[in-house]
């Protein structure tokens, strides 16, 4: 017999999308400071990275890993120092909502774990 | 690998007077430094130098092979390439981004926390796997 691994939990994934986008947004906006230095935006990058595994669930762990090097990724072009200012403090209110969410996940952490974390498949 | 550095130690002496100004500097086994101020106030101080010994050794060939095999993982790279100890993440197609997330990779395989300026300076397969070594032999 199989188990979902459905993470139950009071707050859904959508809601943690939504909270992760809107908040992330107000403070990119009302933020803005000098152009960061290149290791200040890795430095921000490890910090995502090691935040992302706090989250006990593995859906959202992986979510906001892949979330983290896309978006890094896709801002790599950015050459305007106002935009890389922007995205840098959207991406440091982001780490300070994924630590927080962190958080909350590890409070209701469920017993189940994801067949995706099992290091070998029984079958 | 162990390289024993005595370090020698020095003698040295000042005198300040109004009109010159002299300093003296001897090595030898212990270190004592005299200093006059004009005629009064002599002081004499002796220290012994401690014994530095600095160890490094080259990491196992197993810890080379599993870095090896996250790097290529990490890199998307196909099983035909050749990946080695000498091999420089720049030089196999890696930018930044893709270091740090190597070094993160490396964190996870091994079970390690890898300080941001150890980090920095990893540029090739050999200094992960030699980080990787000094860290595991630290924490264990």
């Amino acid at each position: 017999m199989i188990f979902l691994d459905l993470p139950s939990i009071h707050i859904s994934s959508l809601t943690l999308y939504s909270v992760l986008y809107l908040e992330g947004a107000m403070s990119a906006a009302a933020s803005s400071s000098a152009t960061p230095s290149a290791a200040q935006v890795l430095s921000l990058f490890r910090s995502l990275l090691r935040a992302a595994r706090e989250f006990p669930d593995y859906n959202i762990r992986e979510y906001t890993k892949r979330r983290t090097i896309d978006s890094f990724r896709h801002n790599a072009t950015l050459s305007d120092p106002s935009q890389i200012s922007t995205a840098f403090a959207h991406g440091k209110s982001q780490l300070a909502v994924v630590k927080r969410q962190a958080v909350v996940y590890s409070l209701y952490d469920s017993p189940l774990r994801s067949v995706m974390e099992l290091q070998q498949v029984p079958f | 690998m162990a390289t024993n550095a005595l370090a020698g130690t020095s003698l040295s002496m000042r005198s300040l007077l109004p009109q010159t100004q002299a300093f003296t500097s001897i090595s030898g086994l212990r270190s004592a430094s005299i200093s006059s101020f004009g005629r009064k106030n002599v002081s004499f101080s002796l220290q012994p130098r401690s014994i530095r010994l600095k160890i490094s050794c080259a990491a196992k060939p197993e810890t080379v092979e599993k870095v090896c095999k996250i790097v290529k993982k990490q890199l998307a790279m196909p099983e035909t390439d050749v990946v080695t100890g000498e091999s420089k993440f720049a030089t196999l197609g890696a930018d930044s981004l893709d270091t740090v997330e190597i070094v993160m990779a490396l964190e996870e395989a091994f079970g390690i926390a890898i300080e941001e300026d150890s980090a920095q300076s990893i540029a090739t397969v050999q200094d992960a796997a030699d980080l990787i070594e000094e860290i595991v032999q630290k924490s264990s």
